[in-house]
């Protein structure tokens, strides 16, 4: 997936916050809906068949 | 951070998709009313209206862009019609324009429409670009949603202008209506009565309000906003999105007895402070509205953070139906929902306190003077201030 520059300077703070990368956050968003990757992003999980797990 | 967090969630999933990412179920708007979809422009130093009813496109500048709505039909008819526009600085343009030119014909109607348009969930006027944004995400950063041409080539609508305007408004308020809004059209139809009844006996809309119509229309404007918000957790993208800001609690019952239900929140936010009162029901935020089993009232009495992190909220004076609450269950909490008929209430009340003698508000005598104390916080960061 490839994301617009003006949403990549979006996310790339709120990604390090979560102590994420960029493509991290891609990913899981390409494998979860958006509260699976919330809750993913809030807490470091990964996405395993569109559940958050740790 | 949680917020920020599932909304970049969304923006993602709506860059993998290349679709919208819903955050509302329900259309935050009721469908417009023979609309008219109104785009104003400074080109030149001169403003460009253009209108159109869907069937006739009008464009007039200068002196005479008002002319652009005369030729649309646009007046003092017993229906009101509604108004799309893009976004607040396309209202509050036309405004200026009504203001600056009187006598159009157009202009007591555009009155009308800007005072509506402080009243969330009304179906006079559509500010569409907000409207689509309550119900939509795209996968761009924020900013980029506050213009009109992402959400028409998201949308996939082809065209620009106030047709390509209109047919946004209709998709944005397509679909089934928030359970509760079209109460708001009886709103909308009685402010419209009593506006041309007030012009019919020679009310200039152009005057100043009083100091009690200014006072009640704080007030309307207040409860409305207030009575949308409310309606809104209605719906369960938004409760499920609240749930992130702690508008909306989940957990599950910890302990169920006569005195209290103690709930162990999923997550450590909660905007439910002690004393507030809550409504809930059984399940996750997203299960609102499709469970029978409901808290119907309750109090927050405490809220506590153990020592392993996990949030308590203890719940006091509950009633539920059909039965009460188990441990173990489920349970999502929501402040309760705020009762119209209170609203009405309130402002009658306002209304015959301002008309008693001495109410300065009303123009009769002076304000009391207030004093109370003020944190050593607030102080400092007024001296601090360099407004």
């Amino acid at each position: 997936m490839t994301i617009s520059t003006s949403l990549s300077q979006y996310a790339e703070p709120i990604c390090t916050a979560a102590d994420l990368t960029l493509d991290e956050a891609i990913a899981l968003a390409h494998d979860g809906g958006t509260t699976t990757i919330a809750s993913a992003l809030h807490a470091g999980y990964t996405i395993s068949d569109g559940e958050a797990t740790r | 951070m949680s917020l920020a967090l599932f909304d970049l969630g969304a923006r993602l999933r709506a860059a993998e998709t290349r679709t919208p990412t819903p955050v509302a179920q329900y259309a935050p708007l009721l469908p417009p009313n023979n609309p008219v979809a109104v785009l104003v422009q400074d080109v030149a130093g001169e403003s460009v209206v253009s209108a159109t009813d869907g069937r006739t496109t009008a464009t007039r500048s200068g002196a005479k862009a008002l002319t652009a709505l005369d030729e649309l039909g646009v007046g003092l008819d017993e229906i009101h019609r509604t108004l799309v526009v893009s976004d607040r600085a396309a209202m509050t343009h036309l405004a200026r324009l009504a203001h600056a030119n009187p006598r159009a014909a157009a202009a007591p109607v555009i009155a009308w429409w800007d005072q509506r348009a402080d009243h969330p969930g009304t179906g006079a006027v559509v500010l569409t670009i907000e409207a689509a944004r309550s119900r939509w995400v795209l996968g761009t950063a924020p900013d980029t949603e506050r213009d009109l041409t992402p959400w028409l080539s998201w949308l996939g609508i082809d065209g620009a202008g106030a047709d390509a305007l209109l047919r946004l408004a209709r998709r944005v308020a397509n679909g089934p209506v928030l359970p509760g809004l079209l109460d708001y059209a009886g709103d909308d139809s009685n402010s419209w009565a009593y506006h041309r009844r007030r012009l019919a006996k020679g009310w200039s809309w152009a005057s100043a309000d009083s100091r009690m119509e200014a006072a009640l229309g704080l007030a309307t404007r207040s409860h409305a906003t207030d009575l949308f918000e409310s309606l809104r957790l209605a719906d369960p993208l938004v409760a499920t999105r609240a749930a992130w800001t702690g508008t909306v609690v989940s957990g599950v019952v910890q302990r169920a007895d006569k005195d209290a239900l103690v709930v162990a929140a999923h997550r450590p936010v909660s905007r439910l402070r002690v004393g507030a009162k809550v409504e809930g029901w059984a399940g996750h935020p997203g299960d609102v509205g499709t469970s029978d089993h409901l808290l119907r009232s309750g109090v927050v009495a405490e809220t506590t953070l153990t020592s392993g992190g996990t949030l308590l909220v203890t719940v006091t004076d509950h009633v539920s139906s059909p039965h009460t609450f188990r441990p173990l269950e489920t349970l999502s909490l929501r402040p309760a929902r705020v009762v119209r008929s209170q609203q009405w209430m309130s402002r009658r009340g306002m209304r015959a306190r301002y008309t008693r003698g001495g109410n300065w508000i009303a123009g009769r005598g002076r304000p009391p003077a207030l004093r109370s104390d003020v944190p050593l916080d607030v102080v400092l960061a007024a001296a601090d201030s360099t407004e």
